[in-house]
């Protein structure tokens, strides 16, 4: 394998002419593009999803997570306040934290013990003034100059976002009113629960997923579990939004019945006798009608994220990406501490929805990896997105692509292409 | 050559281990009443082997826990597969045989008619093990609900969120109907590639039976194979199992797969 990293930024691509209705395939495994978008999307100006704060309650509790492919940490220090470390020492570059979770006071890197506070800052150097008189730093080392990375923190809601740049506008500057809308939702105050993680590594790059939850076009015509029971369908009241950057989009819809009428005639998928012989694991209560009829709202948030509300099933689902060819989607699933058990138990019972082996989610994790098989060979070759026209405009239905393009509008923009 | 290598693998997890010792207790110091009623029966079945099986059976193990009578016979069993093997093979024999010589009626050891429930229960889980991932493997899958019972709970289950205490599963079925409902997806709704599976299933190991509840636990993997690429191991762990006896067949009343790496490659498809 190569070892040298190319030393210039020039990726030598050319979008096909037609603009953002069509997406080039050399987008999903060109490895120039992939370090790019590692450098100037997940460690660039960006809010990048991190974790939930009923995850670290405690001072001293950490977690492990990733932005893109870089692996960082996020604490509560004795302040109360999150942290987010690089998980790097600044010595020699040692991914220094073990474990995926814990507590503890300090941070000991274990290959030279450089040790550093809960706020990433260096408190200890083994041998600095030597041994014996003998050894050590030069006179003029300030353990100062040698914290961990920090992130830039901010928290909403119980949610924890952070970005690599520190001159960043508030998080409802970045999301705009419109995102942050439906993000308050579901964030409204209440304090959260983690009820269990789900980790899945897709061979497909990590882009395939985030317009996958922009794309309801397919949703509505793939998934035989969510056309039959009318949670996610084409003729049954939807639409779809994109802040105005282009970037965070929600596609939402009521639950419909399950028929075949003249509107759902070209759903194939739309089996009107499938039927659950234990119905329990689809009885949602309405959670959310007082806050407007939709049923199901998935929320993209740029770069990482993505919120699921299904029913009573509502999960972070965070993009960690390590290849062009290969992503990981890790999913929180969590409901509220106020929950009563039967609510714990909806909860649980429609998850079986989502995930590695979700009724619905083992259609796109199969599909996501056919696409990337499909593009990896044909980088010249270019997909078309004109379902619903040609523009990036807000629909009240969900028959079309919008989001796609309206991603691909400003993701060319930030990438220079 | 599969039963070999199951006695050879010792056991390293705490849990199991403690949980191991927890049910060897429980047998120990089950009351006498029910051990004596339970004595009764197994007699009628011990009448049906031959005096020479048994007595092989009493040799070993009396040879293996010298002056522990106490002790459960099992566990000491279990430690060497060659000679499992024997006696499992005479009293497989013996059963074809259908022998028509009565017990001599000689003076039994404590251990004697415990130890033949023991080893009866253990080959029913062996087959009940094997069975079940051949029918996963090989079998159709609609009778995959089969080996439950009614009221059964099924839970696949990463370690992180066991050890967690989390309660999601990454599937989770109640009820055979909840259980039919998987079957669904897999025959009729699921978009996926085609694939072929191998389960491994090894260590079987009875932990205990309290009020017809039999506690066991076994490791597995899971090896997928998708068209044009190498078999790669889907999902390995341990079944956590609570079985129960129903109509001479051993059903699976809750089934916990607790399998070891949190991340799963692409998606499970099929039940574990």
């Amino acid at each position: 394998m190569a070892t040298t990293l190319p030393t210039d930024n020039l990726i030598d691509r050319k979008w096909p002419e037609e603009g953002f209705t069509r997406v080039p395939y050399w987008v999903y495994s060109d490895p120039k593009v992939f370090q790019r978008e590692m450098e100037i999307i997940f460690g660039g100006p960006t809010y990048n999803y991190i974790g939930l704060e009923c995850e670290i309650p405690n001072p001293g509790d950490f977690r492990r997570t990733f932005i893109g492919d870089k692996p960082v940490i996020f604490t509560r220090d004795e302040d109360g306040q999150v942290q987010v470390v690089v998980n790097r020492c600044a010595h020699r570059g040692v991914k220094f934290c073990y474990q995926e979770h814990g507590n503890n006071k300090e941070f000991i890197c274990p290959y030279h013990q450089w040790t550093y506070d809960l706020k990433g800052k260096l408190i200890g150097v083994p041998f600095r003034r030597g041994v014996n008189k003998k050894g050590g730093m030069p006179e003029d080392f300030k353990l100062e100059d040698h914290n961990l990375q920090t992130l830039k923190v901010e928290v909403r809601g119980g949610v924890i976002f952070a970005s690599f740049q520190h001159d960043m506008p508030s998080l409802e500057e970045y999301f705009g009113s419109q995102m942050m809308h439906y993000f308050n939702r579901i964030f409204d105050g209440r304090k959260l629960k983690v009820l269990g993680y789900s980790r899945q590594r897709i061979r497909s790059n990590w882009k395939i997923k985030f317009e996958n939850i922009k794309d309801p076009y397919h949703a509505s015509l793939l998934h035989v579990f969510l056309v039959s029971f009318g949670l996610f369908r084409a003729d049954t009241p939807s639409k779809v939004e994109n802040d105005p950057t282009g970037l965070h989009a929600i596609q939402a819809a009521q639950r419909g019945e399950q028929k075949v009428t003249n509107a759902n005639l070209d759903i194939r998928n739309l089996d009107p006798d499938l039927k659950l012989h234990n119905p329990e694991m689809l009885q949602p209560y309405p959670e959310w009608a007082s806050k407007g009829p939709e049923t199901v709202v998935m929320q993209t948030l740029f770069p990482n994220l993505i919120i699921q509300q299904q029913s009573n099933t509502i999960a972070m689902r965070q993009i960690r990406c390590f290849k062009p060819e290969e992503m990981e989607l890790h999913w929180t699933f969590f409901g509220y501490e106020d929950d009563d058990e039967a609510m714990t138990t909806r909860r649980l019972r429609q998850a079986n929805l989502m995930g590695p082996a979700g009724y619905v989610s083992v259609d796109d994790s199969e599909v996501m990896e056919s696409a990337q098989s499909g593009v990896q060979p044909y980088p010249d070759a270019s997909a078309v997105v004109e379902m619903g026209g040609r523009d990036t405009e807000d629909t009240p239905h969900m028959v079309t692509e919008s989001s796609i393009r309206s991603f691909y509008k400003a993701y060319r923009e930030i990438m220079g292409f | 050559m599969a039963r070999k290598e199951i006695r050879k693998k010792s056991p390293a997890r705490k849990k199991a281990k403690t949980s191991a010792k927890r049910s060897a207790k429980k047998v120990a110091k089950k009351p006498a009443r029910k051990i004596a009623a339970k004595k009764r029966t197994l007699k009628k079945t011990a009448k049906k082997k031959t005096k020479k099986t048994a007595k092989k059976a009493v040799r070993k193990a009396v040879k293996k826990a010298p002056g522990k009578k106490k002790a459960p016979a099992k566990k000491k069993v279990s430690k060497n597969p060659a000679k499992k093997k024997t006696v499992q093979k005479a009293i497989k024999k013996s059963v074809k045989k259908a022998p028509t010589r009565k017990s001599a009626g000689r003076r039994t050891t404590d251990i004697e008619p415990r130890l033949e429930a023991n080893l009866r229960l253990r080959l029913q889980l062996e087959d009940l093990y094997a069975n079940y991932g051949a029918t996963l493997d090989y079998g159709k899958i609609e009778h995959w609900p089969d080996f439950f019972t009614e009221d059964c709970i099924y839970k696949l289950i990463s370690r992180e969120n066991y050890d967690l205490g989390l309660p999601l599963g990454t599937m989770f079925a109640e009820k055979r109907g909840g259980l039919e409902d998987r079957v669904t997806a897999v025959v009729k709704t699921s978009v996926y590639h085609e694939r072929t599976f191998t389960h491994l299933i090894t260590g079987v190991r009875l932990l205990g039976e309290s009020r017809g509840v039999i506690t066991a636990t076994a490791n597995y993997s899971v090896l997928e194979t998708l068209p044009n690429q190498y078999t790669r191991v889907l999902n390995s762990g341990r079944y956590d199992d609570k079985i129960v006896r129903k109509g001479g067949k051993l059903l699976f009343k809750e089934k916990l797969c607790i399998f070891d790496s949190a991340l799963v490659p692409a998606s499970i498809i099929y039940p574990i």
